[in-house]
Parts: C-alpha cells; structure tokens; sequence
C-alpha cells in the first residue's frame, strides 16, 4: 500500500516535469512569435529600428537552455522510474545512463563506415541477456557541411547494438542492405591489405535486399549460416529502416538506421504508464529479437 | 586528300581504342578466372581439411564408444579409406561415408545414456558439429565460386577467354540432402 502510494506520488511529480517541459516549449514558441510580430510589425509601420532589432527574435531561443535543463531533468525522472524498470524485466543491467552513448571509437574502429564529423549518443545501456553481453545507445552520425559535402546529411540515426558474438572468428565481414550508403568496404580497382570482397550466398532473395563484404569467403559462410541468412531476411522484413551488421574483433555490430530515438518519454501526451511501458517493450524486443532470432546464447562453439 | 587522311586517323584512332578496351577487358577477365581458380582451389583445400579433422574426432569418438559398445562387424570408420589432397569428386565420396559414420556413431550412442554423458566424449560431439559447420561453409563457399567460375567458362564472351587458358567447367560439390543442414551431432 506504501509502495503504491509513492509510486503515485513518484507518477505526479514525473507529471509535473513533464508540463515543466512542456511550459517551456510554449513560452518559447510564444515568445518567438511575438519577437517576430515585433519586428516585421515595426518594419511596416516604418518605425526606425536599430540594426540590434533584428536580432531580437533570437532571444527566445535562449529560453532553449531553459528547456534543456527541464528536458534532462525530465528524462532522468522517466529513466529511473520506468524505463529502469522495463529493462530490469528483460535484462541484467550493468550500466545505464542517458546522458551518453557507445563511444564513436568502438563504431570507427571497425573501420566499415564512413568517418561522421559529428556524432551523437545516448541513452546507453549495458547489459546482458540469456547471458549475452552486450551494449546499445542511440547513435546519431552526420556528415556535416565541408568542401566536398554540401549539406548536412544524416548518415545514421537510430539504434547501435553491440553483442559479443558466440562463434570464433578473425576475420571481418560487413553485411548491410542496400539501400543503407554509408558502409566502407574500399572496395576499388586496387586491392590493399585487409580488403575486402564481395560475397554472393547462395540465397537469392537474400543477396537482392543484402551486401556482404568479407575478408575471408569461407569464414564469411561459417559466420552467415543458412539458418541466420533466412533469420536476416525475416527481420529485414520485420524492422522499419536499414541494417547493417559488423562482425569485428569477436563481437557483432548491428545498426538499426530507424531514424528514431528509443526509451524518449512522451512530451505532448499525458503519462500513461500502460501505454509508454508498450513503447518501451518495443525498443527492448529489438534487442532480444535479435538476439533470439541469431540465436546469439547458443555458445556451444566458443570453446 | 587532308580530309581523307583525317578520316584515316579517325579511323585508326578508333580501332586503337576498340583494341585497347578488348585488351583491358581479355586482362581483367582472365585476371577474374585465374583468381577464381584459385579460390576455388582454397575453398576445397579447406574441404580437405575439415574432412580430414571430422574423421579423426569421429575415429576417436568410435574408439571411445568401443569400449561401452560392441560392433558386431566392422565400423564404418575403419573402412573409410583416407588420403590428402582429395579431388572433390573423392571429397563427395569420402563426406558421403562420414555421414554414414555419424549415422552408426549415433544410434550406438543412442543405446547408452551413460556414454552419452560422457564429459570428454560431449566435447567431442561438439567439436565435431563445429567442424561440420566448417565443413558446410568451406562447401557451400566451393560452390558460390564454382558457380561463378562456371558461368564465365560457358557464357558469352567470357568463354573465348576461359577456352584460350584451357579452363573449363568445375564439379560442384555434391552433399547428401541430409548433410545440407549445418549441425548433425545430436546432442
């Protein structure tokens, strides 16, 4: 009965973030809107206004620290309380904290993306599961404006998942759909160390919606059974975006370039513990469908 | 008549170009062929090997078996006749009757649940289904690069290339249905 009393209670003041966040969303765009008037306003009853005037409508997005700090504060509230709690049903969690993400080292050093000049993480949760060890954040990779690239472009947003991979191998092997871009395999007219090669399974469907590049053809059909061919291809099937998938250093990258943001709590709707713990068992059943469906528990190899 | 020796220059030029793209092109596909034969020859070399390790783990699991388990004739094993560097027709032969091994290993041990928990005699079995799964992909790898070996040799215009270097069509490896499947230990 206490529990449940403070669970409410614990409920109201996660409520009260929330229109916290949601009172410095309006002020601010009130606030913008109003700046705005001001100024185009004054420009067409040809009152004289000084050059500093037109920056006036930027001072509301300096309300934007304002709503940073509530976002946080917010998000922090909704981790502990129920985000936690959902993983903690599924997992055995070693670390899990939203204020960062897997380092851009682990995803550079596989070497088989292209370089991002900003990166983005969070929400990063380390783990096991069927004890499987694994960690996942939300990544965000963008190739920002240079000489050679002439706007932002969004390489990769979305979920990157790193589980320990339960065959032996050396060598790596890339496999994304095709429609992902940004893959690196210096595939080129002139072959240098480590290069890799195309490989075509004998899986036809499999090859139409798939690339796999590997350093070692054999290793390359040891790693990618019949069995897990079939399973890529029902959760292509199943997932919304493009995978990719690295296997490097003993380990298994999997990205999911969804273009969305997991565990976020809702902003412009009001909690409903029902509703949001169904969003978060979403996020967390791409996690263990993968690793069910790879069956990544079964060890009997790593010997 | 500067017109005309310009239009034989053109020509020439042409031709030049048509000889040189024909050049790059015989090179590159040979290139292609040769490196294929190659890998192809990789791909059944680890054939080779892992029917190689799958009969000794099978020999040793027999020996271990023998002495919970009377055969009343000779194993399979024991007539399975060994040698390195196998075509693939003799690989197809041999993995064929490795099979058969597996088969006969199985329904003895089958018969003697203590055998079966073995702790050394587990770690066989699952070094062996390891193997197997080496064996498959070295298989399965054999026969992408045939596959696409053999496609050069018969096609069009790949196949003038293919028959000046002598190459022609290579066996595919040839496995039972049942040995399609990755593992077959059970355990």
């Amino acid at each position: 009965m206490k529990d449940l009393f403070q669970l409410s209670e614990q409920l109201d003041e996660l409520e009260n973030l929330r229109k916290a966040v949601l009172r410095s969303l309006a002020f601010m765009a009130v606030l913008e809107v109003l700046a705005w008037a001001a100024v185009l306003a004054a420009i067409h009853f040809d009152v004289y206004l000084p050059r500093i005037a037109f920056y006036i409508p930027a001072a509301p997005l300096s309300m934007g620290f304002t709503l940073q700090f509530d976002r946080r504060r917010y998000k922090k509230k909704y981790n502990s309380l129920i985000v936690r709690q959902a993983l903690e049903r599924y997992f055995e969690i070693r670390e899990f904290n939203s204020d960062y993400g897997i380092p851009y080292g682990t995803i550079k050093s596989t070497g088989m993306l292209r370089e991002c000049n900003k990166y983005l993480a969070n929400d990063y949760l380390s783990g096991s599961y069927k004890d499987i060890d694994f960690v996942q954040s939300d990544v965000q990779m963008t190739l920002q404006n240079s000489v050679f690239q002439k706007a932002n472009v969004t390489m990769f947003k979305g979920r990157w998942m790193v589980f320990e991979f339960n065959k032996h191998f050396v060598c790596d092997m890339l496999v994304y759909e095709k429609s992902f871009r940004y893959a690196k395999h210096s595939e080129g007219l002139f072959s240098g160390e480590g290069r890799l090669e195309r490989v075509e399974t004998e899986n036809v469907a499999f090859n139409e919606h798939f690339k796999v590049y590997a350093q070692n053809t054999v290793e390359a059909f040891y790693l990618l059974s019949p069995q897990i061919i079939d399973k890529l291809e029902e959760i292509r099937q199943n997932i919304r975006g493009d995978l990719i998938l690295i296997f490097h250093n003993s380990h298994l990258h999997i990205g999911v370039n969804n273009f969305r943001d997991a565990f976020e709590p809702p902003v412009f709707s009001k909690i409903d513990v029902n509703t949001v713990m169904a969003g978060i068992d979403d996020d967390i059943g791409l996690i263990t469908a993968l690793a069910d469906m790879l069956r990544l528990d079964r060890k009997v190899y790593k010997i | 008549m500067t017109s005309l020796f310009a239009v034989f220059l053109i020509i020439v030029a042409v031709l030049l170009i048509i000889a040189a793209a024909a050049a790059v092109w015989y090179i590159s596909t040979s290139n292609k062929l040769k490196t294929l034969v190659i890998k192809i020859e990789e791909a059944r070399s680890g054939i080779d090997i892992a029917l190689t390790k799958r009969y000794d783990l099978l020999k040793k699991m027999f020996e271990i078996t023998k002495g919970y388990a009377e055969f009343e004739k000779q194993t399979v094993i024991e007539t399975i006749k060994m040698r390195t560097n196998k075509s693939i027709s003799e690989c197809s032969q041999v993995n064929s009757e490795l099979n058969e091994a597996a088969r006969q290993l199985n329904l003895a041990v089958e018969a003697y649940p203590t055998l079966k928990a073995d702790s050394s005699f587990k770690q066989l079995q699952i070094t062996v289904a390891d193997v197997e799964e080496h064996l498959s992909a070295s298989r399965r790898a054999y026969n992408s690069n045939v596959s696409i070996f053999n496609q050069l040799t018969v096609k069009f215009p790949s196949s003038i290339v293919a028959n000046n270097l002598g190459f022609a069509p290579v066996d595919f490896f040839q496995a039972d249905e049942e040995k399609r499947d990755d593992v077959h230990m059970s355990f």
